[in-house]
C-alpha cells in the first residue's frame, strides 16, 4: 500500500512538473552569415544537457524548458562550439543564431554528423547496418532481421535453430563468413550463433557484401557479417521474456553498470530460447505409410514432433571503462549450451524421431581499447579469446518414424542417418585479435591489423569400436593473418580513400592413423600438414558530392583456404584426400550510391535511396570432383567458376518521423562460368544461372510511431513487414519442360504491435508472423513455420 | 473496306488450308499400323555421384526415326531426391521410377510426349531400412529391391577379423504398387576372402531361373592397416542364389572359366539375360577382360567360355550388355588400354552368344556410357540413344541381323553429352 502511495505521489509530481508554470517551449534558426539554414549542427542546453538536432531548415525546438538562464552551445561536427546566452521566461523563447562562417566554407572542413550506421554505410564498402532498435521489443529473430536486409538472403531449413545458410550478392556457404564482435563465430560454436542471439543483445550488424574491412579479419571470399554486441552507457538492467506458437519460449536479460568514481564496469547479458518448433507440414514429401504394403497415404497435415530446440547462454564481462589506461578494459567470460532434435534427412522423406545433436561452449576473453596510446592518434583494439567446445551427435536408435510419430519398420544401418552414433567432438580455440590505427596527419590514418587463431579437434564416437574409434583424426588448424591499410580523408574530407593489403596463412593438419600391423600391434600416428599462404588487397573509396549525394566503390581481390575435410579427405565420407587443393579467389566490385534524404522546405515528407551494383568473379570454387566408377570415392577440386552480377536498391520514406517505409529489391544474377570440366566435356550450363539459388528477392517494411496513444508519454508502433522471394529452379535451367523440381516463390506478411508505457519501463509486444499460413520453402522439400502469433513483455528494471 | 476484305479472304484460305493438312495428318495417322509404343528417351543432367536428374520424353517411333530431339525446355523430370532409376513397361505404357534419396518407387502412365500421370506409389523406406536402396525389374508384375549393410567385425583384442554383409531384399508388385515382406540374412563368405578383409558390398542386377532368383555381387576390401579401401583383385565371378518364393535360403556359385574374374552386380545397364532356351548369360570384367558367363540349371556352365575383350582384340571392360534374341546382344564397353570408364573412348560390341563372334560397330567417337543405362528391343531391331561429347548424336537403330559393322541405320538426331549431362538410353 506504501509502495503504491509512493508511486502514485511520483506519478503526480510528474505531471506536475510537466505543466509546471514556469516551463514553456525554446525554438531558433541557426543560419550562417549569408542566411542560409545550416541543418548539420547539434543544439545543448548545458545546464539541463539537453540537445538536439536541427531541422532540414535549420530550425530547433526544446519542449517543457523550466524558466531560467541557460547557456546554449551550437556543437559542429567538428567540435567546434559557438556558445550563446538564453534568458527563458515563459511559454516562449526564440534564439536565432548565425554561425561566423559561411556553409560554403563549412562543407570544405566538416565531416558531417552521421551515426555509425550511416559512418559504416558510407565509408566506402558496399556495407548495410542494421540496428536491432524498435525490433528488439518485438518476437523477431536476428536472422529475420537480417534477411530483410538488401543484397542479403538468408535460407533456413526449418524453424528456429535449423541449419541456415546465409548468402550475400549471389554468394554463399563458406563464401560468408560470420563473426562476433569481429571474432569468427566459430570460436563460440552454434549455441551462441545469430540463431541464438536475441536482438535485444545486439547493437548492430554490419554487413559487408564482397569487400571485407581488414579490421574483421578472415578468409571471407563473398563478405562477412560481423554481430556487434551492445554495450550500454548508463547504468540498467532490462529484461524481457516472450512465447507464442510452436510450444516457443524466450527471454533476455542485460544488465550494465559503470562506477563513476572508479571506472570499475560490469556488462552482463544472458538469453533464453526454447521452441517445439511443433509446427504443420504437409505437401508432396510429407506423408504415412501403409504398414502391410507400403501405399504412400496422403493428404493429411502433420505437427512437427521431433523438432525442439533449446539454447541458452549468459556471459559477463568485469573491467573499467572510460578510464586514463584504458577506454575499455575487460575481463570475460561466457558460456552457452544447445540442444537440437533432428526432425528429418536431406528432406521431409525421411523422418527421424530420435536423432539430436547438442553442442556447449565455454570461452574466456579479454578487451583492452585505447585511444591516443602513449601518443596522440595512436589507437589500439585488442581482443584475445580461448574458447572451449563441445559437440555431439546422438543417434542409436534405428526405429524408423512416420509422419503421424508412429514407428513403423527399423534403418538397416543402427541410426537414423547412418550407422549409429555417439560422436562427439571437442574443440579448443585461442584467437588474438590487435587492431592497430595511427593518425600519420589530421587526415590521414596507417593501420595494422593481425589475427591469430589456433584450433584443434579430437574426435570420438564411443559407439564406435574401439578398434575404429583409434582411428578418428585428430584435426588441427591455424590462421595468421596481417592486414595493413591507409585511410585518408581529402578534398575537404569529400573523398575518402581506404587502400589496403591482406596477408593470409592457414596451415591445416590431422593425423593419419595405422596399424603396425593387419593383426594389430598397436596404432601408429603420422601428422600430415597441408599450408597454404595467400595475398588480397582492395580498396574503398567515398566521394561525397554533397551531403545528400555520395558515391562509394569498393574493390578486392578475395580469398577462401580450403578446409580440412576439403583437403585430407574422410574415409568415412569416401573422400579422398587431396593435397593440391588451392584456395578459392573472386575479384568483387562494388558502386554504391546514397541520395538524400530529401525533405522539401516546410514539408514532413522526407526521402533516401540507397543503392549498389555488384560483380563477383569467383574461380576455382572447391567442390565434390567425379567419383571413381568402381571405388565410388571422390575428392575435392577447385572445378567451378561462378560470376555473379546484379545490384540492390533500397528507398527510405519518412512522414514526420511517424510513418517509415523501407522498400528494397535485390537481384543477385549468379551464373556458372566454367566452360569445360577436367575431361574438357563442355558444359550445357555454362553461363546458365546457379542452380538451386534464389535470385530475386524485395522487402517492404512500414513502421507506424504514435506518441500518447491511449495514455500521455506512450508509444504505440504498428509494423509491418512484407517479404517476396522469387521461385527457382531445383535444377538448371534450360532443361526439361514438365513437372520441373522448384522452390516456390514466398509471399510473406508479418504484423507486429508494440506497446511502451508512459513509464518508459514496460513494453509490450504482439506479433503475428505469416498471417495468411503460406507454405514457405527457402529450399527444397523443407518446410518453414506457416502462421504463428507471439507475445513479449519487456521490463527496464533500472 | 475492300482491303478487309482482302485481309478476310486471305484468312480464310489459310484456315481453309490449316484444315486440309490437318485432316491429312489425321489420315496419316489411321494409317498407322497399330504398333505405335511410346519409347522413352531418357536424358540425365548432374554430377554422375547419385545426384543426376532424370528427364524422359515418351516418343512415337516416327518419332525417334527421324528429326530431332531436344530436352532443351523439354521432358518430364522424373521425380528423385538424389536421382531416379527408371525402367518401363515392355509395352511401353507404364514408367517404373525409384526414387534413390527419397526412398520411394512411383508408377506413371505415359501420355506421349511430357506428359505422364502418377498412378501408384510405395514408400519402401520401412521394409528395405534405406532411402538408398537399388532395385530392378524382373517382368512385367516384378521387380526386386535390394540393399546391404555391412559391419567389421573384431575379436577380444580389437583385431579385425573380417566384415559382415547382411542382405536385404523384397519384391515391388508392378501392377499394383505394394511392397512385399523382407527377407533378410548374413551374405555367405569365403572364409579365405573374408580373412583378407574381402566382402560383399553390393548386390544387385538380378535375374529368375527355375524358381531361385540370382544376384550379382560386388566385392570390396577393406585394410584393417589403414582403415582404408583398397583395390579389389577378384579371382573368380560370385552370384548369390536364393529361393525365388522367399528371398532365403542363400548361397553362392562361382566360376573361373577361361580365366573370367570380376564383379557381377554392374553399374547401370543390365547385365544378366535370359535366351530363349532358359539359359542366363552374365557379363563379368576386370581388368582389360569382359566374359560372358553362362548359366545353366543353377550353375555356372563350365565348358562355356567367351572373352568377348580378347575377340575385340583390344584390352576392354564393360558395365553390362544387352540381348535382343535368337543369340544376338550387344556389349558397350572401353578400351582400357587409353583410360578409364571416366574416359571417353566407348563403343558398342555385337556379340553372337552361340557362335561367340564379336564385331565392333562403326560408331562415332568421343563416345561416354558409363552412365547409360538401357537400350529397347522393338520388331526384332535394338535401339540405343548414342550421342559424343561435344556433338550431336543419333538414336541408332541396330539391325541384329546384320553381321556389319555399319549394320545399323541413323534415327533422330539427339543433343550432345557433355560435362554433367548424357544420354541414359531408349526405354
Amino acid at each position: 500500500m506504501k509502495k503504491l502511495l509512493q508511486c502514485s505521489t511520483l506519478f503526480l509530481l510528474a505531471s506536475t512538473a510537466s505543466t509546471f508554470a514556469g516551463s514553456g517551449i525554446v525554438t531558433g534558426k541557426i543560419t550562417d552569415k549569408s542566411n542560409q539554414a545550416i541543418d548539420w549542427a547539434t543544439v545543448y542546453i548545458e545546464e539541463l544537457k539537453k540537445a538536439t538536432y536541427l531541422n532540414e531548415d535549420g530550425t530547433y525546438r526544446f519542449d517543457s524548458i523550466p524558466s531560467g538562464i541557460y547557456t546554449v552551445a551550437v556543437i559542429i561536427p567538428d567540435n567546434t562550439t559557438v556558445k550563446h546566452k538564453l534568458v527563458h521566461q515563459g511559454e516562449h523563447s526564440t534564439l536565432d543564431i548565425v554561425l561566423d562562417v559561411n556553409v560554403g566554407k563549412l562543407n570544405d572542413h566538416i565531416v558531417w554528423a552521421r551515426s555509425k550506421k550511416a559512418e559504416i554505410e558510407m565509408a566506402g564498402y558496399a556495407a548495410n547496418v542494421i540496428e536491432t532498435g524498435r525490433a528488439a521489443l518485438q518476437n523477431i529473430q536476428t536472422n529475420e532481421l537480417l534477411d530483410r536486409t538488401a543484397g542479403v538472403r538468408i535460407r533456413q531449413s526449418g524453424g528456429l535453430g535449423s541449419n541456415i545458410e546465409y548468402n550475400i550478392n549471389g554468394l554463399s556457404g563458406n563464401a560468408v563468413r560470420i563473426l562476433i564482435d569481429g571474432v569468427p563465430v566459430h570460436n563460440y560454436g552454434p549455441s551462441f550463433s545469430l540463431n541464438s542471439i536475441p536482438p535485444a543483445l545486439i547493437e548492430r550488424v554490419e554487413i559487408y557484401k564482397g569487400v571485407t574491412p581488414p579490421h574483421l579479419s578472415d578468409d571471407a571470399l563473398g563478405g562477412a557479417i560481423n554481430i556487434v554486441l551492445k554495450k550500454a552507457s548508463t547504468n540498467s538492467i532490462v529484461a524481457s521474456y516472450g512465447a507464442g506458437s510452436f510450444g516457443t519460449h524466450q527471454g533476455n536479460i542485460t544488465g550494465f553498470y559503470r562506477n563513476q568514481q572508479s571506472g570499475f564496469t560490469v556488462n552482463a547479458s544472458g538469453f533464453y530460447n526454447y521452441t517445439d518448433n511443433s509446427y504443420k507440414v504437409w505437401g508432396d514429401k510429407v506423408y504415412t505409410t501403409d504398414p502391410s504394403n507400403g501405399k504412400i497415404l496422403r493428404g493429411n497435415k502433420y505437427k512437427r514432433f521431433h523438432d525442439a530446440y533449446r539454447s541458452y547462454g549468459g556471459k559477463v564481462e568485469l573491467g573499467f571503462s572510460q578510464v586514463k589506461w584504458a577506454d575499455e578494459f575487460y575481463v570475460g567470460a561466457l558460456f552457452s549450451d544447445m540442444y537440437n532434435e533432428i526432425q528429418h534427412g536431406a528432406t521431409m522423406e525421411v523422418v527421424y524421431g530420435n536423432r539430436f545433436a547438442t553442442q556447449g561452449t565455454q570461452l574466456a576473453n579479454l578487451v583492452y581499447k585505447k585511444r591516443n596510446l602513449f601518443v596522440p592518434g595512436l589507437d589500439l583494439n585488442v581482443l584475445a579469446t580461448y574458447s572451449w567446445l563441445q559437440r555431439d551427435v546422438v543417434d542409436t536408435i534405428a526405429d524408423r518414424y512416420n509422419w503421424d510419430g508412429s514407428v513403423l519398420g527399423k534403418w538397416a544401418n543402427g541410426g537414423e542417418q547412418g550407422k549409429a552414433t555417439l560422436q562427439n567432438s571437442n574443440e579448443h580455440t585461442r584467437s588474438v585479435r590487435a587492431n592497430l590505427r595511427y593518425a600519420v596527419s589530421q587526415s590521414s590514418y596507417l593501420g595494422v591489423n593481425y589475427l591469430f587463431a589456433d584450433l584443434s579437434r579430437k574426435m570420438d564416437d564411443p559407439y564406435l569400436p574401439q578398434a575404429e574409434r583409434e582411428f578418428l583424426r585428430d584435426r588441427s588448424l591455424h590462421k595468421n593473418f596481417v592486414g595493413f591499410h591507409y585511410e585518408q580523408h581529402a578534398l575537404h574530407n569529400k573523398l575518402t580513400t581506404t587502400l589496403f593489403y591482406k596477408y593470409y596463412q592457414q596451415g591445416i593438419k590431422t593425423t593419419d592413423v595405422s596399424r603396425k600391423g593387419p593383426g594389430g600391434g598397436g596404432t601408429q600416428y603420422q601428422e600430415i600438414a597441408h599450408s597454404d599462404q595467400e595475398n588480397g588487397f582492395g580498396l574503398a573509396v567515398s566521394y561525397a558530392f554533397s551531403r545528400k549525394f555520395t558515391l562509394v566503390a569498393s574493390a578486392e581481390r578475395a580469398i577462401r583456404f580450403p578446409e580440412n575435410n576439403e583437403v585430407f579427405g574422410n574415409n568415412a565420407d569416401n573422400i579422398l584426400p587431396n593435397p593440391n587443393l588451392k584456395p578459392e579467389h573472386s575479384l568483387n566490385g562494388n558502386l554504391g550510391i546514397f541520395l538524400g534524404p530529401f525533405k522539401p522546405a516546410n514539408s514532413q515528407h522526407s526521402i533516401g535511396f540507397s543503392g549498389n551494383v555488384f560483380v563477383r568473379n569467383t574461380k576455382d570454387m572447391i567442390r565434390q570432383g567425379v567419383p571413381s566408377a568402381i571405388s565410388e570415392t571422390f575428392s575435392f577440386e577447385n572445378l567451378n567458376n561462378v560470376v555473379s552480377t546484379g545490384f540492390d536498391a533500397e528507398l527510405k520514406y519518412d512522414y514526420a518521423r511517424k510513418l517509415l517505409v523501407i522498400a528494397n529489391a535485390s537481384l543477385f544474377n549468379a551464373r556458372f562460368n566454367t566452360q569445360f570440366d577436367a575431361n574438357g566435356s563442355p558444359f550445357f550450363y555454362y553461363r546458365s544461372r546457379l542452380r538451386n539459388a534464389p535470385y530475386f528477392t524485395a522487402n517492404l517494411s512500414a513502421r507506424y510511431d504514435w506518441q500518447n496513444a491511449i495514455q500521455h508519454k506512450a508509444l504505440l508502433s504498428l509494423s509491418y513487414n512484407f517479404a517476396y522471394v522469387h521461385e527457382f529452379l531445383r535444377d538448371w535451367e534450360g532443361v526439361g519442360g514438365a513437372n520441373l523440381d522448384f522452390v516456390p516463390a514466398q509471399v510473406l506478411h508479418d504484423l507486429g504491435l508494440t506497446y511502451t508505457f508512459p513509464n518508459k519501463k514496460i513494453t509490450i509486444g504482439f506479433d503475428a508472423k505469416n498471417i495468411f499460413d503460406h507454405q514457405a520453402f527457402d529450399n527444397w522439400a523443407l518446410q518453414k513455420p506457416g502462421r504463428a502469433f507471439f507475445g513479449k513483455i519487456t521490463y527496464r528494471i533500472l | 473496306m475492300s482491303y478487309n476484305l482482302l485481309k478476310l479472304s486471305a484468312l480464310a484460305l489459310i484456315t481453309a488450308g490449316l484444315a486440309i493438312s490437318c485432316t491429312k495428318d489425321d489420315d496419316n495417322k489411321k494409317n498407322e499400323p497399330e504398333t505405335d509404343r511410346l519409347f522413352h528417351v531418357a536424358y540425365a543432367v548432374g554430377p554422375a555421384s547419385g545426384n543426376a536428374q532424370t528427364y524422359l520424353q515418351g516418343l512415337s517411333f516416327d518419332e525417334i526415326s527421324s528429326g530431332t530431339i531436344s530436352f532443351e525446355n523439354r521432358g518430364f523430370q522424373v521425380p528423385a531426391t538424389r536421382t531416379a532409376f527408371i525402367f518401363s513397361s515392355s509395352d511401353g505404357k507404364y514408367i517404373y521410377a525409384l526414387n534413390y534419396g527419397g526412398g520411394s518407387v512411383h508408377k506413371y502412365e505415359a501420355k506421349g510426349g511430357q506428359n505422364y500421370t502418377l498412378i501408384g506409389e510405395a514408400n519402401v523406406q520401412p521394409f528395405i531400412g534405406t532411402a538408398n536402396p537399388r532395385w530392378t525389374k524382373l517382368d512385367e508384375k516384378t521387380a526386386l529391391l535390394h540393399n546391404v549393410t555391412t559391419e567389421k567385425l573384431y575379436d577380444e583384442n580389437n583385431n579385425y577379423v573380417r566384415t559382415k554383409s547382411t542382405a536385404w531384399l523384397t519384391r515391388v508388385n508392378l501392377e499394383d504398387m505394394t511392397v512385399g515382406t523382407v527377407s533378410n540374412f548374413e551374405i555367405p563368405y569365403d572364409p579365405a576372402e573374408a580373412a583378407q578383409g574381402i566382402y560383399v558390398f553390393r548386390i544387385d542386377k538380378p535375374f529368375v531361373q527355375n524358381g531361385k532368383v540370382y544376384y550379382g555381387v560386388g566385392k570390396q576390401k577393406y585394410d584393417p592397416v589403414t582403415d582404408g579401401t583398397v583395390t579389389m583383385n577378384y579371382t573368380n565371378a560370385v552370384t548369390l542364389v536364393v529361393d525365388e518364393a522367399t528371398l532365403d535360403n542363400p548361397s553362392l556359385i562361382s566360376t573361373n572359366v577361361g580365366g573370367a574374374v570380376g564383379a557381377t552386380n554392374g553399374y547401370r545397364m543390365p547385365v544378366a539375360h535370359a535366351d530363349e532356351r532358359g539359359d542366363v548369360y552374365q557379363t563379368t570384367t576386370s581388368s582389360g577382360a569382359i566374359h560372358l558367363l553362362k548359366i545353366s540349371n543353377g550353375s555356372y556352365d563350365e565348358t562355356y567360355v567367351f572373352n568377348i575383350s580378347e575377340k575385340l582384340g583390344i584390352p576392354a571392360q564393360t558395365n553390362g550388355w544387352f540381348y535382343v534374341g535368337n543369340g544376338i546382344g550387344y556389349v558397350p564397353y572401353f578400351n582400357s588400354a587409353l583410360g578409364g570408364a571416366d574416359s571417353y573412348n566407348w563403343g558398342v560390341a555385337r556379340v553372337d552368344i552361340y557362335n561367340k563372334t564379336v564385331t565392333k560397330m562403326e560408331l562415332p567417337g568421343n563416345l561416354w556410357l558409363q552412365q547409360y543405362q538401357y537400350g529397347v528391343v522393338y520388331d526384332g531391331k535394338f535401339i540405343m540413344s548414342l550421342s559424343p561429347i561435344g556433338a550431336e548424336g543419333n538414336i541408332y537403330i541396330f539391325d541384329p541381323k546384320s553381321t556389319s559393322p555399319t549394320g545399323y541405320t541413323k534415327g533422330a538426331i539427339i543433343q550432345s553429352t557433355g560435362a554433367e549431362n548424357y544420354h541414359i538410353g531408349v526405354y
